[in-house]
């Protein structure tokens, strides 16, 4: 997923990877549960000391660091809290941790914040007319036309042609 | 097509002249309140659509409104008042678009910026109303709206305006032909009353027809042509009308009779008193008479006394002088033996005798005039006593000419009278004229009826044809209330269909943009526990829009205000993203971060990062320095192009003005795999 969206991804270990662009860089490790919440800290602090020297010459991106904990273990309520506890810890780098990932569509809502928006909707009302045309078809074509107003024309020309459309001759 | 910078001279906050430019990838505009920052988001709003939606035309105060605070109030020239938005188009070029309080110019189509759809009838408005998003537009989706409102809210928002005007089209066919309707019900309620009228007029003509039928009409109207003086051809309803008029003619000349007779036993007394009156005419003539000759008499008599008496006083005159003379005669006295006046000799006897001699004249003068003057007086009252007898008689016998000329008047008007009846002016001949003129009104009644009766079956064929014409004309009326009835009919069915079209599309659209609400509500994260929203459709008569969180929760009695402004902000970034047609992908956020904390400020700052990796332009505005700096840090990337920081402030007198621009320049790459 990082790939595709143009980050330059590299291993660092059998259990994380490291990741960079032009604007941020971090790292992301798929843990089980226990030991991410036992080593999260550890392994953020191995991370920036084994890349002290660098990311001191770029202090400006340094402020972009992010560091990802997953797991596929769901957790319970305490592991929730705790979980919540590291999101909200904003010391030395922002944290990215959810846990109860067991599909590749969750691990995508993991990795929202590095990734542009997926579920790109679009709003067309185009047909709208088109519908209510074919609803009103009930009515003579010339009503239509005057309700539609394609013409242009004012209320008092719009009342007068869909009278006329309604008139009923005489024998 | 990007933003490239706006121009803006006199507009809002901005008093002189003002660049604010655009980097291609991202602006963040911070400064203090009253800085600009809002008023930049105006300009940008302005020059698209030449006006600001977050003030509605309602929005009134003191007789004022936004339209009257566009442009700088303190003594800009209107010159000077402009706002220019340039932007970088796709085709390489450069194009400019001006609004100034009097014009609008572009060097550029406007249909640049979007594609050209039929169904969007004002695109410039839903492009700025979508592409902007400000702190009126988050509190309306913060769910802090009522959810009737929020409907109305994005129903507009995605462009559904048409449709609302075709809904509000029908309902206004419905009530003017309602309006219509009710005219005809009235015509028709009319027409038929007339048709009745019609059908009781006939069935009046057919009983008179029916009573009169076997009378010998035509010996009648022999009698009647000869009374009449018509010719033998007439129409027999011309003769008709002809014998009512003689017939109302001849029982006015009995009424005139009758009067005549009456004024005729009246006038017998009326000799006997000119009689009267001529005999007192006369009597006051005679007094008159001898009136004149004693008042003239005593007018001589006057003027005589009054000349005596002149002549007299004439003498008096004369005798007034020597009177003086003995006066000083007698004061000097005699001079030895002369007189003092004349020096002649005298003897003093002589002058005494002489001095009183004069005196005793000019005594027996004053005493003539004394009488003289009272013998005028006597006469002048005597002659004013006969002037008065003589005008008071005079006015008594002109009363009495008169009395008698106004009784010689009337009975001549009496004479004249019976000369028009064509009668003498006597009992017997007026007597006579009545018996003669009844003869003939019982006779022209009688001929009447009977020539009415006959000439029913003429009325009967013509009122026949009236109901005919009166009978069409309710059809014709009736065929118009059908016809409006099924108009009306269409017009309330056209105006419910229209409703649920607008519904369906509404709800198709909030279908559609359901999985990138539901992505932005997790990217955003406002709430630990809640991951999930879902909107929530419905009503009748009247469309509610309201969010859910988790199983049935309600949001805005749930969320704080932050949190329900991140849901805002994810609702109106989930329209901004849905927007097929738009070719400017610039979003434009005003100070969106507002009761955010930290936390979440930085979930915000991430996805406009991901907006702007997609590709959009993103300019937004923050009050805080330090949250500027975390967008900058965030949104910045080379290949995205560049971005800038803009700072502004407030100069007191002057107004709002760019304080600094500071280009936001690349972050080194690939740190990590060079180590």
């Amino acid at each position: 997923m990082l790939e595709k969206n143009r980050y330059v991804v590299s291993s660092r270990g059998e259990d994380m990877l490291q990741f960079e662009d032009e604007t941020l860089l971090g790292f992301v490790c798929d843990l089980s549960l226990q030991v991410l919440l036992q080593s999260w800290s550890r392994r953020q602090d191995e991370f920036l000391r084994s890349n002290a020297r660098i990311l001191d010459n770029s202090a400006l991106k340094a402020w972009n660091l992010y560091s990802v904990f997953l797991s596929s273990d769901v957790p319970d309520e305490a592991a929730r809290k705790s979980l919540v506890a590291i999101e909200e810890d904003f010391r030395a780098s922002r944290k990215i941790v959810l846990a109860g990932l067991q599909t590749a569509t969750e691990v995508t809502r993991a990795l929202y914040p590095f990734i542009p928006i997926q579920n790109i909707a679009t709003l067309e009302s185009s047909d709208s007319l088109r519908q209510l045309r074919n609803r009103l078809s009930a009515l003579p074509s010339a009503a239509i036309d005057a309700l539609l107003n394609e013409r242009g024309g004012n209320q008092e020309s719009i009342l007068k042609r869909f009278q006329e459309a309604h008139e009923i001759k005489a024998n | 097509m990007r933003l490239k910078q706006i121009e803006l001279s006199a507009f809002r906050g901005f008093r002189d002249p003002t660049t604010i430019p655009f980097g291609a990838g991202f602006t963040i505009i911070t400064g203090r309140n009253g800085s600009g920052k809002s008023s930049t988001c105006d300009a940008l709003e302005y020059v698209l659509t030449r006006r600001l939606g977050r003030f509605g035309p309602t929005d009134v105060e003191g007789g004022e409104r936004i339209d009257d605070y566009i442009w700088w109030r303190n003594g800009a020239r209107s010159a000077n008042k402009y706002v220019k938005a340039i932007f970088d188009l796709d085709d390489g070029t450069r194009g400019e678009r001006t609004v100034t309080p009097a014009d609008i110019e572009s060097t550029f189509d406007e249909r640049a910026f979007y594609d050209n759809r039929p169904h969007i009838s004002d695109p410039l408005a839903l492009l700025s109303q979508t592409m902007l998003i400000r702190d009126e537009s988050i509190v309306k989706f913060s769910t802090d709206l009522p959810e009737a409102d929020r409907f109305e809210f994005f129903y507009r928002a995605i462009g559904l305006t048409d449709l609302v005007k075709i809904e509000e089209r029908a309902n206004t066919l419905v009530k003017q032909l309602g309006r219509k309707t009710d005219e005809l019900e009235k015509e028709y309620r009319q027409r038929r009353e007339t048709v009745a009228q019609i059908i009781s007029a006939i069935s009046e003509a057919r009983t008179t027809a029916a009573h009169t039928a076997t009378q010998d009409v035509a010996a009648t109207q022999q009698r009647l042509i000869v009374q009449t003086g018509l010719t033998p051809d007439t129409p027999l309803r011309q003769l008709a009308t002809a014998v009512s008029q003689t017939l109302a003619q001849q029982r006015r000349r009995v009424e005139q009779l009758d009067r005549l007779n009456a004024d005729l036993s009246q006038s017998r007394s009326w000799l006997e008193e000119l009689r009267k009156l001529e005999v007192k005419r006369d009597a006051v003539k005679n007094q008159l008479d001898s009136s004149e000759q004693a008042m003239k008499t005593a007018a001589d008599a006057r003027i005589a006394a009054g000349e005596t008496l002149r002549q007299a006083q004439i003498r008096n005159v004369r005798l007034g002088g020597l009177a003086q003379l003995r006066e000083q005669g007698s004061r000097i006295g005699l001079q030895g033996d002369h007189c003092p006046l004349c020096g002649s000799s005298i003897s003093t006897a002589q002058f005494e005798a002489h001095l009183a001699e004069i005196q005793q004249l000019v005594n027996a003068e004053n005493h003539t005039l004394t009488e003289l003057t009272a013998l005028e007086a006597t006469r002048r009252g005597e002659y004013d006593q006969r002037r008065n007898e003589y005008q008071s008689l005079t006015l008594e016998y002109s009363r009495a000419l008169s009395d008698c000329e106004t009784l010689k008047a009337a009975m001549a008007q009496l004479q004249n009278h019976a000369e028009l009846l064509a009668v003498r002016l006597e009992a017997a001949s007026i007597e006579s004229a009545l018996v003669e003129t009844r003869k003939q009104v019982a006779e022209l009644q009688s001929g009447l009826a009977q020539l009415e009766g006959s000439s029913a079956f003429d009325r009967i064929a013509d009122l026949e044809k009236e109901r005919t014409l009166a009978q069409l004309e309710v059809e014709r009326v009736t065929r118009q209330i059908d016809s409006l009835s099924k108009a009306t009919q269409n017009a309330k069915s056209a105006a419910d269909t229209t409703k649920r079209v607008s519904w369906e599309s509404v709800d198709d659209c909030l279908a559609a943009l359901s999985p990138l609400l539901s992505e932005l509500f997790v990217r955003l994260k406002p709430h630990i526990d809640y991951s999930e929203v879902r909107y929530h459709m419905r009503g009748d008569v009247k469309r509610f829009l309201s969010f859910e969180i988790g199983q049935g929760i309600n949001p805005r009695f749930t969320f704080s205000s932050g949190q329900r402004r991140a849901l805002g902000i994810a609702f109106l970034l989930a329209v901004y993203l849905s927007r097929p047609w738009c070719k400017l992908p610039t979003l434009v956020l005003d100070d969106p971060i507002q009761h955010i904390d930290d936390y979440r400020a930085l979930h915000f700052a991430e996805v406009l990062s991901s907006i702007r990796q997609m590709g959009h332009q993103v300019v937004c505005t923050v009050q805080d320095s330090a949250l500027a700096d975390l967008l900058c840090r965030r949104l910045r990337s080379a290949s995205l192009g560049d971005g800038l920081r803009v700072e502004m402030e407030y100069e007191p007198g002057s107004g709002a003005r760019v304080k600094s621009v500071e280009e936001i320049g690349p972050l080194p790459e690939h740190v990590l795999v060079s180590a």
